[in-house]
């Protein structure tokens, strides 16, 4: 997957305006002024009208300001692998244990995302997550999840 | 990114600030019936998601371009303490003044010491301890510190991902702030690809609550005028800094055109 400098802040702009209109929208069922003072849903519609502006109007100045980009970036696919395994991790901690998922997490990035040989990943994937768990639960007193086992 | 896209990430910031129980009305806004948002967007969980979550993606993909470099001479000069001195000094006041010392609603100024002085004097303290102490870790170790810029950072950017996430959790055991540092990375990573910038999104994030508070004060003391604003003394001069700040870029480039104008004429 390909994405253009130029579709990515378009999509990036989409995404900001979208949610200042949310914003805007539930702020409107908020009163909006109190006796002197605003109330609840006034700096948040405010907030959301001007950030929608400024959204559009410092995108399309950038749209017109360049730009072919030939900036090196990070491949989206490779971005989202890696956001894919770090919420893999955060969906199993609650059910497997931190330690486990963590595992997993590391286990994946380290095999699939950067290609490791297996030996040296799966030593890392578990003298890492050994090492936190160790580190958090047992000298920080952190109650992280331990899941089905006693690790 | 320009002018305007720093004051739009400010205002991203100040706009998630809004999340959470109002704390003058008590009235729940942007919660969706969800109790771990009654304590609104978590001020750490956003600086981690935005600059450690969003970084490793950044630069975990990047990992064939990147050149391993050979780590020597990590001791700063005389002529680099001599330059950064000032920097040091400066980011040290404005940072302790202006930024830790407001995260904590303590107001900075002539009672300071007075009001707030076992607070300020144990901050001061500890950082006296902390310096000494990485004094002494540093001086010796810096070396093998370094050393760490020779991993790979394909063995790397993992542990620091599992790291965030261990952090994360542990400051509310709250699984919900880990699913956040998840979004909110999403986001850091965007917006650094398209160059806009996250520390402004940061600073709104804190100052939001204490703006929201003061604006509401300072309108009920005017009975609802805005003139408080341009006739108090310190509040003009402010606003007169801040038009000169966000204009002068523009009236630069204005006159830049008119010269290039010129010229071609």
């Amino acid at each position: 997957m390909k994405l253009r400098g130029l579709e990515g802040e378009l999509i990036l702009c989409a995404v900001f305006i979208a949610t200042d209109l949310f914003w805007v929208g539930v702020a409107a069922g908020m009163p909006l002024w109190d006796g002197f003072a605003p109330a609840s849903g006034f700096l948040p519609s405010l907030y959301g009208a001007l950030l929608a502006a400024l959204a559009l109007a410092a995108t399309l100045m950038d749209v017109l300001g360049r730009r072919g980009d030939d900036e090196a970036k990070t491949p989206v696919r490779r971005a989202m692998m890696i956001l894919l395994a770090l919420a893999a991790g955060a969906a199993g901690i609650e059910t497997a244990g931190f330690f486990a998922s963590m595992l997993l997490m590391m286990l994946l990035l380290f095999r699939i995302a950067e290609r490791l040989p297996i030996i040296s990943s799966i030593a890392a994937a578990t003298g890492v997550s050994g090492g936190f768990t160790l580190v958090f639960r047992s000298w920080l007193g952190v109650p992280l999840p331990a899941g089905p086992w006693v690790f | 990114m320009s002018v305007l896209g720093e004051l739009a990430a400010g205002l991203f910031g100040l706009l998630v600030s809004t999340i959470g129980i109002d704390q003058q009305t008590g009235v729940a806004r942007f919660a969706f019936d969800r109790v771990w948002l009654l304590d609104g967007g978590g001020f750490i969980v956003l600086t981690v998601a935005l600059f450690g979550v969003g970084e490793v993606l950044t630069s975990a993909g990047m990992t064939m371009m990147r050149t391993i470099v050979k780590v020597g001479g990590v001791m700063p000069t005389r002529a680099e303490w001599r330059q950064s001195r000032m920097p040091i000094l400066r980011g040290s006041l404005i940072g302790f003044l202006l930024g830790a010392l407001i995260m904590f609603g303590i107001r900075t100024g002539p009672e300071l010491f007075d009001k707030n002085a076992q607070l300020v004097w144990t901050v001061i303290a500890s950082m006296y301890i902390g310096n000494l102490i990485l004094l002494v870790m540093n001086l010796p170790l810096a070396g093998l510190f370094a050393q760490l810029l020779r991993v790979p950072y394909s063995w790397l950017y993992p542990p620091i991902l599992a790291l965030c996430v261990a952090g994360v959790y542990s400051q509310a055991n709250s699984i919900e702030d880990v699913w956040t540092l998840v979004g909110f990375g999403a986001l850091g990573w965007a917006m650094m690809r398209y160059d806009w910038p996250a520390a402004p999104m940061i600073l709104g994030l804190v100052l939001g609550m204490i703006f929201e508070n003061s604006l509401r004060q300072s309108m009920a003391l005017s009975h609802g005028s805005l003139g408080i604003f341009f006739t108090r003394p310190i509040s003009a001069a402010l606003l007169a800094a801040i038009a000169v700040a966000l204009l002068s870029p523009l009236a630069l480039r204005l006159r830049r055109l008119r010269r290039g104008l010129r010229k071609a004429a």
